[in-house]
């Protein structure tokens, strides 16, 4: 809880637009096309995202107690639904 | 121009996008006469045998990793009783035994190898699986007649090659559109079947979340409805200090419907659409602060009882921009929900309820690369604004990494920002080892922060206080024929900040909590 109070005087306005670059070149990273040849590795059960039994590391339960964490949308995502 | 302009306007440019037809040029293959003639027979190493003038020839590529690949082989080999000439070519030297399983089950018993991708590389083959018809001319050439990027059904492919085979129409042709699909085919009336189970269990709360779901595939779409229920059974604990309210238990579910669509819409593109519906409190804190009002304020004119409940859309499109190596998707979506309100009572006033239907417009950009052979990487950027809140930005990316054969190395980050009121940030990382080829294990790590909502503290509120979250366990991971289990378990924290004094009544809500959790889920195909 300590780091918390520091991270709050980062200027976050920024963020955004830095993060659509990020995006931009790890789009552009995936132009070049691997080899059939080389597939073999990528294709592997469990180097798919949102894999067919789900990922180990996203949980529907928790995200119900992380308000951050969620990425359905809706009032729930917005953090607090019932704050005055 | 506002965030609902901007939702507004990109809603119809996506809609004219997807009702544009997308033509894509041609392309031109040279004679392949020599790279076929290099193809070795499977298991014997011998190189191939020659063939007539005038013969047509099916092609059908794959490699035992492929997962589309083996129900295309199992189509294509039942042309072999038309007359129809099939050569399946493997594409994969590593795991011999596992590409003679992949023979076993197609049915195949004479197969071909392309030892130096030669004739992979003649046929700029990017995905699998890929299918193509060729014609064998004089002088040892071989003409390519036909490419099929996206698998149209072996009876599509039967009626080509017999009319290729008896009017020699194509005999003209210099080059060939690419066939109208997309580069990581589907493949016809394929079935899933997934139930997931998860449950968590604390002091005082107990949440178990089940979820059915039905996935239904044919060429050019793929559709999966979801039914989910969450049940929630809470030890309801007022504060000490709170003299009107009682202990009680209180059980809530919550039932969910959803249905996703996926439309091909040319050679790389897709079509994306979502609806769903819900019922019920979604989250344990929602149904704590809906008992304390109702314990508070249910005998004051004005109180009624909650009814929470939503409905959500989406539509966008995805964009394979490189073939089985890169996808970008982009999509908007909206969603009304009506939720448990907070009540608030002053002297000589009439008890005020608080808002309680909400809606958000939502945008997000996620796009997925296979970076090199060993790393796939895939990032999300999403912008989202809910009703009296600011603008909310998430943004995660997620790396899987295949260190070897055996090993895979998952990590994940991500953030959230909502100017003024709200930051979160979260990190996690799991390694998974295949014990045999039939089992996987692995163990797994989260770390979540976020800044709370509480924006003054010298004011009574409901407001959570700051939030950090840690979670691990152990998963194990079963697939058989058609068939794949997974069960995970191990712990979870989570640790509140302080609560200002004034809101002392929701203390028990915001105290930390030791959970145990389970997840098993399991998939069946058809």
């Amino acid at each position: 809880m300590k780091g918390a109070s520091k991270r709050k005087t980062h200027d976050w306005r920024a963020m955004p637009g830095l993060l659509l670059i990020g995006l931009a070149a790890g789009c552009l990273s995936g132009c070049a096309a691997i080899p059939l040849s080389e597939q073999g590795l990528a294709a592997k059960r469990n180097m798919s995202f949102g894999g067919s039994l789900g990922e180990s590391l996203d949980s529907s339960v928790a995200s119900q107690i992380e308000p951050g964490a969620d990425s359905s949308g809706g009032a729930q995502a917005a953090g607090c639904i019932a704050c005055r | 121009m506002s965030f609902g302009d901007g939702f507004r306007i990109g809603l119809g440019a996506s809609l004219a996008w997807f009702l544009s037809n997308i033509t894509l040029g041609n392309e031109s293959y040279p004679d392949i006469g020599d790279e076929l003639r290099g193809l070795e027979v499977w298991g014997s190493g011998d190189l191939i045998e020659d063939f007539d003038v005038g013969e047509v020839l099916i092609l059908d590529f794959f490699a035992h990793w492929c997962g589309p690949c083996l129900e295309v082989s199992k189509e294509l080999k039942q042309l072999e009783a038309g007359g129809f000439q099939l050569l399946p070519i493997n594409v994969e030297s590593v795991g011999p035994e596992r590409t003679d399983a992949f023979l076993n089950k197609a049915g195949i018993e004479r197969a071909y190898f392309d030892p130096d991708g030669n004739l992979s590389a003649a046929l700029l083959i990017e995905a699998l699986p890929f299918v193509a018809l060729v014609e064998v001319l004089e002088e040892g050439e071989v003409a390519v007649r036909r490419i099929y990027r996206r698998f149209p059904g072996s009876e599509t492919v039967a009626k080509d090659a017999e009319l290729l085979r008896e009017s020699n129409m194509y005999s003209n042709f210099g080059s060939f559109a690419k066939g109208n699909g997309l580069g990581r085919p589907s493949v016809a009336n394929s079935v899933k079947s997934g139930a997931y189970f998860e449950r968590y269990s604390s002091s005082d709360v107990e949440i178990a979340n089940t979820k059915l779901s039905f996935n239904l595939s044919g060429r050019s779409w793929e559709s999966t409805i979801s039914i989910v229920e969450n049940v929630s059974e809470l030890n309801y604990t007022p504060s000490d200090r709170d003299l009107i309210g009682i202990a009680e238990t209180r059980s809530e579910s919550m039932r969910q419907f959803s249905l996703d669509v996926e439309k091909g819409a040319g050679d790389a593109f897709k079509a994306l659409y979502s609806l769903g519906a819900y019922e019920g409190f979604t989250d344990y804190r929602s149904i704590w602060l809906d008992e304390f009002y109702r314990q508070q304020f249910e005998p004051v004119e004005g109180y009624e009882e909650a009814d929470p409940k939503g409905v959500s859309l989406s539509i966008g499109g995805r964009w394979e921009y490189v073939p089985a190596t890169a996808t970008a998707d982009f999509i908007l979506g909206y969603q009304m929900d009506e939720i448990s309100p907070a009540y608030e009572a002053a002297p000589f006033e009439p008890l005020r309820r608080g808002t309680s239907d909400m809606e958000t417009a939502f945008a997000s950009l996620n796009s997925e690369n296979l970076v090199s052979r060993k790393l796939r990487v895939r990032q999300d950027l999403r912008f989202a604004e809910t009703t009296s809140r600011s603008l909310r930005t998430q943004y995660s990316i997620k790396a899987n990494y295949a260190a070897s054969e055996l090993w895979v190395a998952r990590f994940g980050l991500g953030k959230t920002w909502e100017s003024g009121s709200f930051r979160s940030s979260y990190w996690g990382a799991s390694v998974e080892r295949d014990v045999t080829r039939s089992v996987t294990v692995g163990a797994f790590g989260r770390r979540y922060w976020d800044s709370g909502e509480i924006k003054d503290p010298e004011i009574l509120s409901t407001a959570a206080p700051e939030l950090e979250t840690r979670r691990w366990g152990l998963s194990i991971e079963w697939v058989w024929e058609s068939i794949s289990f997974r069960l995970m378990g191990g712990e979870y924290r989570t640790s509140y900040g302080e609560l200002p004094d004034i809101s002392f009544q929701f203390e028990n809500l915001y105290r930390n909590r030791d959970w145990k959790f389970v997840n098993a889920s399991g998939l069946l195909e058809f």
